[in-house]
């Protein structure tokens, strides 16, 4: 007995010991050393040697093919080292450029000769007369010429001098800038983000042209370095947030980060929970409208994603779309989204419900003839539903996943093999077929991705509820839903607002969309104030009744 | 000494009357037309939200008037500080168990109520165990939440209770409420008085007071509320006595329930009740977590303890078995609430409520005289 015992004991330990490490790998207060350090300190400063600096550079990028070390000595009164350092791929320091090098080496000498100032000021003649670019900068510490090498600048060391000049040339050709794929639009534009984050910036500004607009740039991840961007409106987003984003993404101290994805675990507010409280877009208009709303955009390098806080549980219902048709179309468009979510959401729980339940809820034809349509069909109804929904998801994963060419097939198997013959051969009925169909098309009608995966989650939930308990189980897991998205914050704005706590005014950017010249207050996120989107009376007026107004 | 934290004041006058109103109104259009019925005969709809609506001012007042004395406070607390140690402990507690039984009444309620309309054969412990055991998940939430539920759920239902009652109106004869008046005011007295009971749950703002970011204005919404609950109950018990008349009201057992199978709309628009189970299913269970909010906080409070999740287990195995265990069918019930529950929560909504204000008058009255004559 006491060694079953002991065994016990032995085996709960073990288990708690893995949940621990499973459920909180970082502890409270957990602190490390980072992995990877540099060969400097943070804040050396450029030594006057060119030798030394030359020398501590080499052995930092020892192994690194792509950097290019260029030395050339000018032949002055006494001879002058200088070097250009610079990585082969992330610049077009080529051609275009080499008239720099050559009008340094050949006319450089001659100048100098004619003027007789300390070499120290080489560095002001150099800036001043040989470098016909925008973008010069002086670098004084280690970490920045690190950090300008990265940026793709060219670096240019002179002996004697205590400071680097770093160049800026136009960096590689990324991406063009192209309609967003899961993103599309009839009416608005069609530009969508890119990898660089400072062309994404550039859409930005391109359509708010204010100093207000601020891009306030972090950089985040020992390793890579990744530039994270902070975009809001100064005056309309609230300070709160704005510094409460600044303080979540500070936290971060480690390697690295890919991509906004892991931006968006690191910073949202339920970080367990199955509703996203981080929009993410891939439409620069869709993040100047949240600007122009008070909320926060966060750019991250390298991701053509921009995430946007705090986030509601109606925005992630709202197509960027909706503001550029008329008013009456965007708001029937957006009833007819919210129906497709509650069809999306709850179809397949309700026709389980009904069929195996309560049948008496269904008008006598239709549970006649539905009854029928499942005639020889050797599963229950929940495991029918289930199946199909499963073979649905496993055919859309597919879809995404297989490479281009052979999407085809794809699809016809899917569509025909499996559904057609399926229900020939009396595996599945017609009935269900359908029902797994309309969802599947509801499901699409969603804007956001994030919010449509959350909805074919929780399909599957209230499918089993429903086979549990009938209609009180989808009341139920309904009820549940509600408590939990009442509970949600993003960034201290509740989840369900304006519906829930209620506030009247903003509920004109809701289910319905009211027309622009309506809407005069932009939505509350939590601040005292109310700030006006509309300064003065725009409603739309015929000439007779200007004048009247006028007078 | 005091080992809770304080109070967050998180919610809202209004959202707290929305809760009041959708956790009143969610049983008593249930159950209030055949009660009624049963004692007022045609005059029921008189009876059902007119004398009760009394009440449940009387206990808006007595609430608001004592939260604004213990504005920090609970029930459950300022009992302790009125009546002292002892007797201030036995009081709070014995409201603890009134929340629990009324709670463990509900839920059996909310059971009788699937297994007759939806769900016949389901095993009783079943249903309230996943009901209990759902609100679990809610009430450690905290009045926030339960607020804003109901602050989503409240429109939704008056609309569809409302656009369905006004479906039955070609169905409306009003000689079926005639003689008014037929037996004087005794048999509309004795109609009310069930219903009034159910009105008298306004007491659950004692509960909540703390919470409340003005709780000066509690008094003209609780009072606004109250109100509008008595305009909904009574055209609850109108369409129903004016559809079914007087004698087969009393003896349905959800009258309202069959007001709206009632309605057929061409031959697809019929079996509407569904809809509105659904949402009866809703408020119910919100009215559930309401009540086990009060229990578990008041419990928790009684015994001057911060983390009480066990008590939350604890109160769960209570109710799922209370309400599994207690009554044996519908009859059961009615016969507990007309009989028993009714007299308990006069007692309690009523006679101590108005005891604990006189006491509490008399304690600041006398506190005051004494910082004088110092």
């Amino acid at each position: 007995m006491e060694i079953i015992n002991i065994h016990i004991g032995v085996i709960t330990i073990t288990l708690k010991k893995i949940t621990k490490k499973i459920l909180n790998p970082a502890r409270k207060g957990f602190q490390g050393k980072p992995t990877v350090e540099t060969g400097f300190s943070d804040n050396q400063t450029i030594s006057t040697n060119i030798q030394d600096t030359m020398k501590l550079l080499k052995a930092e990028f020892e192994y690194c093919s792509d950097i290019v070390f260029r030395e050339i000595t000018l032949q002055l009164e006494r001879p002058l080292g200088m070097a250009f350092v610079y990585l082969s791929g992330q610049n077009k320091f080529d051609s275009n450029n080499e008239f720099i090098l050559q009008s340094i080496m050949l006319e450089l000498p001659k100048i100098l000769a004619e003027d007789s100032g300390t070499e120290s000021d080489f560095i002001q003649v150099l800036v001043s007369k040989f470098l016909p670019t925008m973008n010069v900068s002086l670098v004084d510490t280690f970490a920045a010429l690190m950090e300008t090498i990265f940026a793709g600048n060219i670096i240019m060391l002179l002996d004697h001098a205590d400071k680097a000049i770093s160049v800026s040339v136009a960096g590689p050709e990324g991406r063009v800038i192209d309609e967003p794929d899961v993103e599309p639009s009839v009416r608005g534009p069609h530009d969508g983000f890119v990898e660089n984050i400072d062309r994404n910036i550039a859409l930005l500004r391109s359509r708010l042209h204010t100093s207000q607009f601020k891009t306030e740039i972090l950089v985040l991840g020992k390793l890579t370095n990744t530039k994270i961007c902070i975009c809001y409106v100064r005056g309309i987003a609230s300070d709160v947030i704005v510094g409460e984003v600044k303080a979540r993404l500070e936290r971060f101290k480690g390697n690295g980060i890919m991509a906004s994805g892991i931006v968006e675990e690191l910073i949202e507010d339920e970080p367990y929970s199955i509703f996203p409280t981080i929009q993410n877009t891939e439409r620069p208009d869709k993040v100047v409208g949240a600007l122009l709303e008070g909320r926060v955009g966060i750019l991250t390098d390298n991701t053509p994603n921009a995430l946007i806080v705090p986030c509601t549980f109606v925005s992630l219902l709202q197509a960027a779309e909706d503001y550029y048709h008329r008013s009456l179309f965007a708001t029937s468009l957006r009833i007819l989204r919210f129906v497709a979510l509650n069809i999306a959401l709850l179809l397949p729980a309700l026709y389980v419900a009904a069929l195996s339940f309560h049948q008496e809820i269904l008008p006598g034809p239709l549970i006649a003839s539905l009854m029928a349509s499942r005639e020889g069909v050797p599963f229950p109804t929940f495991v029918e539903v289930f199946m199909m929904e499963l073979i649905f998801e496993i055919l859309r994963e597919a879809g995404v996943r297989l490479p281009k060419v052979s999407g085809q097939a794809v699809s016809t198997v899917g569509g025909l093999v499996i559904g057609e013959t399926a229900a020939t051969a009396g595996f599945v009925s017609q009935g269900v077929l359908i029902i797994v169909a309309l969802t599947a098309v509801a499901n699409f009608t969603i804007p956001n991705y994030e919010a449509a995966f959350t909805i074919r989650l929780l399909r599957f939930v209230f499918l089993i509820a429903a086979s549990v308990l009938g209609i009180p189980g989808i009341i139920l897991g309904l009820m549940l839903v509600l408590a939990h998205l009442c509970d949600l914050r993003s960034f201290g704005v509740p989840y369900l607002s304006p519906f829930a706590p209620l506030s009247v005014g903003s509920l004109k950017d809701t289910i319905i969309r009211a027309p622009w010249w309506n809407m005069i207050y932009l939505p509350r996120f939590g601040g005292e104030k109310k700030p006006l989107r509309i300064y003065q009376n725009a409603t739309p007026q015929k000439p007779g009744e200007q004048d009247k107004n006028n007078e | 000494m005091n080992k809770r934290a304080a109070p967050i004041r998180n919610i809202s006058d209004t959202q707290l009357a929305m809760l009041m109103f959708i956790s009143i109104i969610s049983t008593v259009t249930l159950f209030v037309p055949a009660i009624a019925a049963q004692g007022a005969h045609q005059d029921s709809w008189l009876a059902s939200g007119v004398i009760p609506s009394l009440t449940g001012i009387f206990n808006v007042v007595l609430a608001t008037k004592l939260a604004q004395w213990y504005p920090d406070q609970t029930i459950i607390q300022y009992c302790e500080l009125i009546f002292g140690k002892i007797v201030g402990k036995l009081l709070a507690f014995s409201y603890v168990c009134y929340f629990l039984i009324t709670n463990i009444v509900i839920i059996r309620e909310l059971v009788e109520f699937l297994t007759v309309m939806l769900l016949p054969g389901t095993p009783i412990i079943f249903l309230s165990g996943v009901f209990v055991i759902a609100s679990c998940y809610v009430v450690p939430k905290g009045p926030e939440v339960i607020c804003r539920m109901s602050q989503f759920l409240l429109p939704l239902f008056i609309t569809f209770f409302i656009i369905l009652i006004s479906l039955t109106i070609p169905d409306w004869n009003y000689t079926r409420l005639t003689p008014v008046f037929e037996g004087g005011i005794i048999p509309i007295i004795r109609g009310s008085i069930v219903p009034s009971a159910w009105f008298g749950e306004m007491i659950l703002l004692t509960m909540f007071m703390p919470n409340v970011n003005k709780p000066q204005e509690m008094l003209k919404k609780g009072i606004l509320m109250v109100i509008i609950l008595s305009l909904m109950v009574t055209l609850d018990t109108f369409a129903t006595l004016a559809v079914f008349g007087p004698d087969l009201t009393a003896v349905l057992t959800f009258p309202v329930m069959s007001l709206i199978k009632y309605i057929k709309i061409g031959s697809l628009f019929q079996r509407l009740e569904t809809y509105m189970i659904g949402y009866w299913i809703g408020t119910m269970f919100l009215k559930i977590i309401v009540f086990f909010y009060a229990v578990h906080e008041g419990l928790a409070q009684n015994l001057n303890i911060n983390n009480s999740r066990w008590i939350l287990c604890l109160l769960a195995i209570v109710q799922i078995l209370g309400a599994t265990f207690l009554f044996s069918n519908t009859l059961d019930i009615n016969e507990f609430l007309t009989l028993i529950w009714v007299k308990m929560a006069f007692a309690f909504e009523g006679g101590l409520l108005l005891f604990i204000w006189f006491a509490a008058f008399i304690r600041i009255k006398w506190s005051k005289q004494v910082r004088r004559t110092k």
